[in-house]
Formats: structure tokens, C-alpha cells, sequence
């Protein structure tokens, strides 16, 4: 015999099996691929709870650009702080961010107001007319506050989390959610007068004070560091990438100058020893050419033919001179001793 | 509730005067406006999920982001505190190599990534009034 509880609901929803709190929740992408597989439930685009906050998110993509180009900078040029390329034969590579990762945040002018700008036009939200939202449930919750823990923890300037770390902050502020909301529900509840299920700034700012953290105008401050946050990462990549710029250029004009001292022949090759001479394309070699040889050597042109057609020889120093007396007295005395042929005069 | 909580700015004054004279709570009315442009990290559906769990319904969507934006604010302060606490462990830590100069420390800090584990989170969380017992499987 079927049993029927007391309690039970109408249209049996409560049968359903329910998730665990900590199982993962897909996102839409993924949900719409999984759809051709068969799921125990619909999804509809009704039910849709967006997980982007364009402000941390552009702050985000901006810092991981700038690090990258950083990297690329500091890979290519030297680390004396002149910032030369160091190798001018090899290319830097070139950076293309795609047009995908810039942010609504500049699209709808958002970001270009000043601070202080307040719309004059009342609005829905303005006036505070009631909203309704989706219903969630608990581990779409969860997700949700771990999708928005990571970002957070990625703005303030971590990279990696641990798995219980992750677990933890999400746990925290699950607490902390419900701890505000009870807070919220006290201070509702210590007003005498009948006060609607809507709550108020009033309460809001007793709900502040009944947890002992800061008013609400605190919330104000936070909001504009946010946003200075954002224009200082900003303006931090500006800076960078025209650095950048101005690197690449350096080293692709340098890259071309190497280029066009195009390939050596022999001719050109042997013309190097005259200073009067012409290459195969009909030009006279001289100046920059002969200096980077004579500096290479350490010698004028002439001395460096000159050892080549073994004219040094006859040409000596004062110092060889008297080495080759001395050489031509022991040579005279040795053969003086010996009874052999002593030469006459200077070798 | 459709009026700006009571606070009414003046008129016919400059911008710099109005600057100047505007109160604490026109700082928060012209800051209520301003989160209409504002989605907080946090969805306005999840804190709603809270705040229906606490009783309230249909409550003013500027009520909603504030304390939308107090949740995420508490984020950033454990995550601010839990980043001081890495960076000084990680800087005491002794570095290896010999005699590194100024400039490569600085810029390895720069460059240092940074990983949140329990054994930052804890202390940060403890200033918080969260007390955490690390359990011994967790690393």
C-alpha cells in the first residue's frame, strides 16, 4: 500500500533527488553542449545568473597583459636598465590581444566617466522598485561563490590556490552571508514600528554596526578603489606597452640594418686590404668599412699589408735592431769558437 | 520606499561649492544611485537566496548590491590580509644563492607568483573572528 506523508508536496518536487552542496555546477556553454546527452532536467535561458563583474574581470585580463608583455621585455632587452635590445639579430615577437578580452566596461562608457558622474534620470533601480530574481539552488549558489572568490583572490594579486584554501574562503563566506542577513533580520526585528519583509539604509547600516565591521559608507570607499584599481592597471599597461613599442622598433630597424649589409664575396673580401679599391657592384670601399677592420686587428692598413708582403722585416724597431746586433755578435763569437764562416755586415 | 531614502541634494550652486557641501549621507545617496552601473561580483541571485533564507523578499535592489558589495568587500580584505601574510613569510624565507642585489630582489618580487594556501588564510581569517581548525588531511 502506497504511503502518503503528511506534508508532502502537490507537485511531488520534493521526490526529486537533490545534488550535494559541493558538487560542481556547469556553466551555460558547457550546459548547452551537454544538452544532446540525455539530463534529468531542462535547462531554460530564463534561468540564466550572470558570473561576470566587468570591472574585476577587465582589471584581471589588464594585469595578466602586462605581465606578459613585461616578461617579453625583459626576455629581449638588456637588464642594465637602458632598456637596449640584446641581440639585434633576433626578432622580437609581436603581441596581438584579441579583441574578445576587452571588457563591456569600455564599449558602454562606463569607465571614461568621471567618478563622481551620478545619472539625473530616475530609473527602476533608482527609485527602488522591487525585483525578482532566480530562484537558486544551493550548489549554484556554492559555484557561484566560488567563481567570484577566485576572481577576487586573482585581483588582489594571488595566481594559485589550494583545493582546501578554496574550500575554506567559500565556506567563510557562506557563513559571512548568512551571518549579514541574521544580522539584518535583528535589526528588523529590535524597530518597533510594522515595517514591511523589505529592508531598509537604516537597517542595513544597525546590520553593519550589530557585526562590528565597518559603516556603510566604508562600502563607498571600497567601491572606489575598485574602480582606481582598475585605471592604475590600466595605465600601468599604457605605459608598458609603449615601451614595448618602442623596443619593437628599435629592433626591427636594427634587424633591417643588418639586412642590407647584405652577403660577402671574395672580391669585396680581398678589397678590404685596399683602401682604393672597388667591389663587384662598382663602389669604392672606404670609410666604414676599413675602420671596423682596422679596429678589428689593431692595425693601420699599411702595417697590415705591409706583414703580408714581409716588408715589416727590413722596416724593424729600434729594439729589433739591438736584438739583432746581439743575435749577430753571439752568432759571429759562436762561430769564431768553431772555425766557421762568421757573414759580415748586418743580416 | 521610492524616494532617495529622504536625502535631497540642493540646487543652483557650482559644481565645486556643490562639492564641497555635500554631506556624508549625499555621498551615499549619490553612491546608491551609482550601483545601478555596478554589477558586484557576486550575483544579486545568490544574495537574494540569502536574504530569503533570513526572511525578506522582493527587497530594493539597492539593498541587494550593498550588501552584495559588503560579502565581496569581505573577500578582498581576508584576501589582502592572506597576501601580506604570504609576502612576509615568503621574504623571511632565506634566499638562495649568494649576495643577490637589490634590484633582483625586487624584481623576483615583482615577478613572484603567489599561492593561497591554509596556512595563510588561517591568520587572516582569525583577525576576522573566524577561528579555523586546520584539519590534518588538509595541506
Amino acid at each position: 500500500m502506497k504511503r502518503n506523508h503528511w506534508g508532502k508536496l502537490a507537485d511531488g518536487s520534493d521526490d526529486r533527488k537533490e545534488l550535494d552542496a559541493n558538487d560542481l555546477v556547469l556553466t551555460m556553454s558547457k550546459m548547452d553542449k551537454f544538452q544532446q546527452i540525455k539530463l534529468p532536467y531542462t535547462i531554460t535561458k530564463e534561468k540564466r545568473v550572470p558570473l561576470k563583474n566587468p570591472l574585476v574581470t577587465q582589471t584581471v585580463e589588464v594585469m595578466k597583459q602586462t605581465e606578459m608583455i613585461q616578461t617579453l621585455i625583459d626576455t629581449y632587452s638588456t637588464k642594465s636598465g637602458c632598456n637596449y635590445i640584446l641581440n639585434p639579430c633576433q626578432l622580437m615577437p609581436t603581441v596581438h590581444f584579441p579583441a574578445s578580452n576587452v571588457v563591456d566596461l569600455t564599449r558602454m562608457e562606463k569607465i571614461t566617466r568621471p567618478f563622481w558622474f551620478v545619472l539625473p534620470d530616475e530609473t527602476p533601480f533608482t527609485r527602488g522598485d522591487r525585483r525578482n530574481y532566480v530562484k537558486l539552488s544551493k550548489p549554484v549558489v556554492l559555484q557561484a561563490l566560488r567563481k567570484a572568490a577566485c576572481g577576487l583572490l586573482c585581483m588582489e594579486g594571488f595566481s594559485e590556490i589550494n583545493e582546501s584554501a578554496l574550500i575554506m574562503i567559500v565556506d567563510g563566506l557562506d557563513q559571512y552571508l548568512r551571518l549579514l542577513t541574521s544580522a539584518l533580520r535583528s535589526a528588523r526585528s529590535e524597530q518597533d514600528e510594522e515595517i514591511g519583509p523589505v529592508p531598509t539604509l537604516a537597517m542595513v547600516q544597525r546590520m553593519c554596526h550589530g557585526i562590528g565591521r565597518a559603516p556603510v559608507y566604508q562600502l563607498h570607499n571600497y567601491y572606489k578603489k575598485l574602480m582606481n584599481k582598475n585605471r592604475d592597471e590600466v595605465r600601468e599597461f599604457k605605459d608598458i606597452y609603449q615601451e614595448y613599442d618602442r623596443l619593437l622598433q628599435e629592433n626591427q630597424l636594427s634587424v633591417q640594418n643588418m639586412q642590407k649589409l647584405g652577403d660577402l664575396k671574395e672580391e669585396d673580401y680581398m678589397s678590404f686590404l685596399d683602401p682604393q679599391s672597388h667591389s663587384s657592384n662598382g663602389t669604392t670601399m672606404d670609410g666604414t668599412a676599413m675602420n671596423i677592420i682596422n679596429f678589428i686587428n689593431g692595425e693601420t692598413v699599411n702595417g697590415f699589408k705591409d706583414i703580408l708582403e714581409g716588408e715589416l722585416l727590413e722596416n724593424s724597431s729600434t729594439q729589433d735592431s739591438s736584438d739583432q746586433m746581439q743575435n749577430q755578435q753571439f752568432y759571429q763569437a759562436d762561430s769564431s769558437s768553431q772555425g766557421g764562416f762568421a757573414p759580415s755586415g748586418p743580416m | 520606499m521610492g524616494d532617495n531614502f529622504g536625502i535631497h541634494r540642493g540646487q543652483g550652486k557650482k559644481v565645486s561649492e556643490m562639492v564641497e557641501d555635500r554631506t556624508q549621507g549625499q555621498v551615499l545617496s549619490d553612491f546608491m544611485m551609482q550601483l545601478e552601473d555596478y554589477t558586484p561580483t557576486i550575483p544579486d541571485a545568490v544574495t537574494s537566496f540569502y536574504l530569503n533564507s533570513a526572511g525578506f523578499e522582493g527587497a530594493d535592489p539597492r539593498i541587494v548590491r550593498l550588501i552584495s558589495i559588503a560579502a565581496q568587500k569581505f573577500v578582498s580584505d581576508v584576501a589582502n590580509d592572506a597576501l601580506q601574510h604570504c609576502k612576509t613569510r615568503t621574504n623571511s624565507a632565506p634566499s638562495s644563492g649568494h649576495g643577490s642585489s637589490k634590484n633582483q630582489n625586487q624584481k623576483s618580487s615583482k615577478d613572484r607568483k603567489y599561492t593561497l594556501t591554509m596556512e595563510d588564510l588561517q591568520p587572516a581569517l582569525n583577525d576576522y573572528g573566524i577561528t579555523v581548525r586546520k584539519a590534518h588531511y588538509f595541506v
